[in-house]
C-alpha cells in the first residue's frame, strides 16, 4: 500500500529562481532519506500573495509529489521547513485517503442495521384530537383588573394531570 | 392550517457528487474561487447545495489554500 503526498512550499520572493529550485531539491533529498520516492516537483514560480507575509507580497511556489510505501517521519523535515528562514509556509499533505475512502464505499454495500424495523414501529402517535376542543383549557377566573391578592401563595389553580 | 410558501427553494445539486468527484484539491484556485464570497468567506451549503461530504472537503480546500496564501482570509 502506497501512500501519496505532496510537500508544498513558499519561498521568499528575494531568492532566484535557481535558489528556489536548489531549495526544493534539498528538500527532495530530505525526503528520499526519509523512505520517500519523489515522483514530480512542480514550479509555480513567483506569484502574488494573497495577504503579506513577513513583510513580502509575493512568494515562490514549489510542490514536491512523492510517494512511499511505508510512512514517512515528516516531523523531522518539518521541523527544518519552520527553522529555515527563506521559507515562509510550508504544507505537508497526504493525498491517498479520500482516494482509498472512495473505493472502499463503492466496494462495500450498505449493511442492514438491526434496530431499523424497531425505529418503524415506535413512531409517534397521533392522538386524533386535532382540531377539536379539548375542553382541557383553565376555566376563566373572572379576576383581570383587580388585585388578586394573591402573591405568594400557591393559587391552586396549575393546570390538572391530563393525560 | 398550514403556511403557503411564500418563496420556492430552487432545485439546488452538488456539482461535485453530480461529477463523481473524489478529492478536492487546494490548488485549484479557479474552483475554489467558485466557493468563496466577496469577503473571502466559505459559501453556506444551502447556497451552494453542496453535499455535506464535499462541503467539508471544500472547506480543508480552502483553508489549505488560505494557508498558503494561494486565496486571502479575508478582503477589505
Amino acid at each position: 500500500m502506497s501512500r501519496t503526498y505532496e510537500l508544498a512550499l513558499v519561498v521568499e520572493p528575494r531568492k532566484t529562481e535557481d535558489e528556489v529550485q536548489a531549495i526544493a531539491n534539498q528538500y527532495k533529498e530530505l525526503v528520499e532519506a526519509a523512505g520517500g520516492s519523489i515522483e514530480e516537483i512542480d514550479h509555480w514560480g513567483k506569484r502574488k500573495l494573497a495577504y503579506p507575509i513577513e513583510k513580502y507580497t509575493e512568494g515562490s511556489y514549489a510542490f514536491l509529489y512523492l510517494t512511499s510505501e511505508k510512512g514517512i517521519a515528516w516531523g523531522g523535515i518539518e521541523r527544518r521547513a519552520l527553522q529555515d528562514e527563506s521559507i515562509l509556509r510550508h504544507l505537508v499533505v497526504r493525498t491517498d485517503l479520500d482516494l482509498k475512502r472512495a473505493e472502499r464505499a463503492k466496494v462495500e454495500p450498505k449493511r442492514i442495521r438491526p434496530g431499523d424495523e424497531r425505529e418503524e414501529r415506535a413512531g409517534r402517535r397521533d392522538r386524533d384530537d386535532r382540531g377539536r376542543d379539548r375542553d382541557d383549557r383553565g376555566r376563566d377566573r373572572d379576576d383581570r383588573g383587580r388585585d388578586r391578592d394573591d402573591r405568594g401563595r400557591d393559587r391552586e389553580d396549575r393546570g390538572r394531570d391530563r393525560s | 392550517m398550514a403556511r403557503r410558501r411564500v418563496f420556492f427553494r430552487r432545485r439546488k445539486y452538488c456539482k461535485f457528487t453530480a461529477e463523481g468527484i473524489e478529492y478536492i484539491d487546494y490548488k485549484d484556485l479557479n474552483l475554489l474561487r467558485q466557493y468563496i464570497l466577496e469577503r473571502a468567506k466559505i459559501l453556506p451549503r444551502r447556497i451552494s447545495g453542496t453535499s455535506s461530504r464535499h462541503q467539508r472537503m471544500l472547506a480543508q480546500a480552502i483553508k489549505r489554500a488560505r494557508h498558503l496564501a494561494l486565496i486571502p482570509f479575508t478582503t477589505d
